[in-house]
């Protein structure tokens, strides 16, 4: 009996792996402060958010996807291993996409990281 | 039918034309992005939303207008689809249905429009000026979207080609766009009785 694999498409890794991390970093930030404005501002105070819980799980989860991105993109430098960089398209154009993003994907992942932990850590509405 | 309408039917890739449209349907995005980022700041760092003096927006016909609008989406992709299987009688059918209930939507909505004007002014408060700039800039699309349409009736009416496929896709997902602002625009309304 043949085990059922799920298929990801050589396309859909390449640009997720390229561009999936950028946007959850984008999403993170944009959520983040749009929360933080809701707790903190003279009209939200009365909708009581936890801030605190909603820091951590746009955190968690920006960090998951970031990772499955960087997943992605590992696997498409694998798929395409021994094809040149500067080949012919799609798997040349694959391997160099790939190579960028396995190490712009570390970048946001850190940025991720950074201002994450930073937000979870000190009081949500205190002066900067 | 012609051989370019042919081509279209058979057609594996996205035409051109329809990713004109998804760009084009992208800045507007943004555009309404900003303008929602703009609402939710405002109504969130200021105390009294709406402010004092102006009323609540009222919940039930800007609701039900709404949805009736968003059903809109389903002639649409039925005018697509019948369109693409050369069905141009089909195709016509749906479109008409569907600015039929475009066109009372934006009427209704221009009447709404205009007794809130006279119960407060965009200038005199964040509040208004929002308000006002969400609902004009929506219905600035709507009619956008009539426009369209009865160009397009226009055109189907002397029969199927490529270009008319490929416009009443696009015209079809122009109006998906506008249906789901449709939801998010009344979601803001109504967040303000929150």
């Amino acid at each position: 009996m043949r085990r059922w694999r799920p298929k990801l498409s050589a396309e859909f890794l390449q640009w997720y792996g390229l561009g999936g991390a950028a946007l959850v970093w984008a999403a993170q930030h944009v959520l983040g402060y749009g929360t933080t404005v809701a707790r903190c501002g003279a009209g939200g105070v009365r909708f009581g958010i936890d801030l605190h819980t909603w820091e951590l799980a746009t955190f968690a989860t920006a960090l998951a996807f970031v990772v499955a991105a960087e997943a992605a993109a590992v696997l498409t430098v694998a798929r395409t291993w021994g094809v040149e960089h500067d080949g012919p398209p799609p798997e040349g154009r694959r391997h160099f996409f790939a190579l960028a993003a396995v190490v712009g994907n570390l970048l946001f992942l850190v940025i991720i990281l950074l201002s994450g932990l930073s937000t979870i850590s000190f009081d949500p509405c205190g002066q900067a | 039918m012609s051989s370019g309408a042919v081509a279209a039917r058979t057609r594996v890739a996205k035409p051109n034309g329809w990713w004109g449209m998804l760009l084009f349907v992208a800045t507007e995005a943004t555009l309404f992005g900003t303008i929602f980022g703009t609402y939710y700041y405002l109504r969130f760092t200021n105390a009294h939303w709406p402010p004092r003096g102006v009323p609540e927006p009222s919940a039930t016909v800007p609701l039900v207008l709404a949805f009736v609008v968003a059903a809109t989406s389903v002639p649409m992709w039925m005018a697509s689809r019948a369109a693409r299987g050369g069905a141009l009688v089909v195709a016509r059918r749906a479109l008409m249905l569907a600015l039929v209930v475009q066109a009372g939507f934006f009427a209704m909505q221009v009447s709404l429009i205009s007794d809130d004007l006279d119960k407060f002014k965009p200038q005199g408060s964040a509040y208004g000026s929002i308000y006002f700039t969400m609902l004009g800039a929506h219905e600035a699309h709507v009619a956008l979207g009539l426009l369209l349409d009865v160009w397009l009736l226009g055109k189907l009416a002397r029969g199927l080609t490529n270009y008319r496929i490929v416009a009443t896709q696009s015209i079809a997902f122009y109006w998906y766009f506008v249906n789901l602002l449709a939801l998010l625009v009344v979601g803001a309304q109504l967040s303000a009785r929150i």
